[in-house]
């Protein structure tokens, strides 16, 4: 069993203890966040959809780093378990990166008094989803499933182009976005508590992710095992003899 | 719609959306089981 089998069975067992672990996790972050960390001086109470927003956007950028990992690593070996990596991370990505876009309107709405604008930030954010849209798409394109693999490997690399051109928007364009406040030159930007809060919001929804990772992995095994076994036995043991690499 | 409304609406979403996934992903799973264990029983 390879390494990333190995994650696999592990991600599997804890599977349960995962899901407890982010649930109380969010359910410390909402407290802190709602009730524990300041309102902002310049928006006020407003600012509190900063712990949801970002961490949002942070599990797309890690979704589609983990995508960009499984998807090289699959042309690297041709074993499929990497293309099942990629193909689960690229949906929970697509989630997220679909939440922020949300999360980013009803945070804008008040703000900037509009829902959308084509702002750098906003604009290359919505290429990353129409990217891995796009990538889902191309896996359910009815050839064979290496072919489908190879080439959705191939938009997975070129695609995760997208990821450092949208956190670097802010800085190389000029944005209505606010800049970033948490990975920059010199340090946070954020007050401690803020900034702690944050943090672990942002532990929360990572602990989320592997959960939501575990239980993905786990729906596709099954409905891999279904559609093999819906297979006549013909089919089944021509593909038997064909030397699979799992 | 006040200030909290707007955060209210945030995390009402975020909860939804999270909710709404591992709910999906929990019916996938069952669908699939179910339909593996009918196959299997047709052909036993």
């Amino acid at each position: 069993m390879g390494a990333t089998g190995r994650v696999v069975g592990v991600l599997g067992r804890a599977e349960r203890w995962i899901g407890g672990l982010a649930l109380a996790a969010l359910a410390a972050s909402a407290v802190m966040s709602l009730a524990v960390a300041p309102p902002d001086a310049e928006q006020g109470n407003l600012q509190r959809l900063m712990y949801v927003h970002v961490p949002a956007a942070w599990l797309a950028y890690l979704s589609f780093a983990v995508v960009f990992v499984g998807s090289v690593a699959y042309l690297r070996t041709h074993r499929s378990r990497w293309d099942r990596l990629a193909a689960a991370s690229a949906e929970v990505g697509v989630l997220f990166t679909a939440l922020t876009i949300a999360l980013g309107m009803v945070w804008g709405k008040p703000v900037w008094g509009v829902w959308w604008t084509w702002d750098p930030r906003l604009t290359t954010t919505a290429v990353l989803l129409l990217i891995y849209l796009g990538y889902l798409a191309v896996r359910r394109i009815p050839e064979s499933p290496a072919r489908r693999a190879r080439w959705a490997a191939v938009v997975g690399i070129v695609g995760f182009a997208e990821v450092p051109i949208v956190h670097l928007s802010v800085t190389w364009w000029r944005s209505l976005h606010q800049g970033p406040t948490v990975v920059r030159l010199g340090g946070p930007s954020l007050d401690p508590i803020m900034l702690w809060t944050l943090l672990l919001a942002v532990a929360g929804f990572t602990l989320v992710y592997a959960y939501l990772m575990a239980l993905r992995l786990r729906v596709g095994r099954l409905e891999e095992r279904a559609v093999r076994e819906a297979l006549s036995p013909d089919v089944r043991s021509a593909i038997a003899e064909v030397p699979a690499r799992g | 719609v006040g200030e909290w409304g707007w955060v209210a609406a945030g995390y009402a979403i975020t909860g939804l959306t999270l909710l709404g996934y591992v709910g999906t992903l929990l019916i996938r799973a069952r669908r699939a089981r179910f339909r593996s264990d009918r196959i299997a029983g047709r052909r036993s």
